[in-house]
């Protein structure tokens, strides 16, 4: 039992690794194809062919702090879903109410949110 | 190969990953970097859980911490400081003296704990591997009420974060 449990994560392993390998060897490719010629102006931030005007690091309003805890919250309820998604069959439709309810009762917070214009983008 | 040592090895290197990491978030001159390191940190954690068999926990470490914890970091800091993606020369860090002492404290206290606690021991190949089957029927079958009240409780936090957030607009 615990000798599968870890064959699985070895195959994640060999992903992860085999992505690491990928990576690297597509850098380092492109480091040794690439001309290099670095002059200042490659190293403005991009607008739209404009001369950028200001740092590339802005202030940001505080409004858009409410997004993140908005995707925070919402991201919470994701954990409940993984160990019901993983016993979805045998929790049948008593799982199936339970998890509605759990979604229902949060709702109404998205569409608080929705009517307090917390979710325009000024 | 014996499965405790393929544990050990793998122990070992992912404590070596976090703890270099874990040196790069302090000590990066840049902030975002630093963000960055604390990814990778965390990241760790979650293979310390799967090391540990609690694969779910394993998961909620990279949904919430790696997922959503990071983005509250960032949001915090593209809010707070502008000069975010500089490096802060160190004269201007006022903190050093406090940042010691809070290191310290915690430091002593997590010492503390670990050494003066019996940690119960299990052979590995005793455990039981199918955690997240079993937090889902106990969570489902046995704990439902509470778990509908979970919901009530994020509820609160996102109406009161808004209605916090509404009246600093004003």
């Amino acid at each position: 039992m615990v000798a599968d449990y870890f064959n699985n994560y070895i195959t994640l392993l060999a992903f992860i690794l085999t992505g690491m390998v990928f990576l690297s060897l597509v850098l380092f490719l492109c480091r040794l194809v690439a001309p290099r010629n670095p002059i200042p102006d490659k190293f403005t931030t991009y607008e739209c062919g404009m001369i950028p005007m200001g740092m590339y690091w802005s202030h940001f309003h505080v409004r858009y702090y409410i997004f993140a805890l908005l995707f925070v919250i919402f991201k919470i309820g994701t954990v409940f879903l993984y160990p019901w998604a993983v016993l979805f069959r045998s929790l049948g439709l008593f799982g199936f109410v339970a998890i509605i309810i759990f979604w229902a009762i949060l709702f109404p917070g998205l569409l608080y949110a929705w009517k307090k214009g917390v979710l325009k983008w000024v | 190969m014996e499965i405790s040592t393929v544990q050990l090895v793998a122990f070992g290197i992912v404590t070596a990953i976090m703890l270099i990491s874990a040196l790069l978030v302090v000590t990066a001159r840049n902030i975002v970097h630093a963000v960055f390191f604390l990814i990778v940190t965390l990241f760790c954690v979650a293979g310390y859980f799967i090391l540990l068999l609690a694969d779910f926990l394993a998961a909620v470490q990279i949904l919430i911490y790696v997922g959503a914890v990071v983005v509250l970091i960032v949001f915090g800091l593209i809010l707070t400081r502008a000069r975010v993606g500089q490096a802060i020369p160190m004269e201007e860090v006022r903190q050093r003296l406090w940042a010691v002492l809070v290191s310290l404290v915690f430091f002593g206290g997590a010492s503390y704990a670990l050494l003066n606690e019996k940690w119960p021991v299990v052979s590995v190949e005793k455990m039981e591997v199918t955690t997240t089957s079993k937090i889902a029927d106990t969570l489902f079958n046995t704990y439902v009420l509470p778990f509908q009240v979970t919901s009530v409780l994020l509820l609160a936090g996102l109406i009161g974060a808004i209605v916090l957030a509404m009246r600093e607009e004003k």
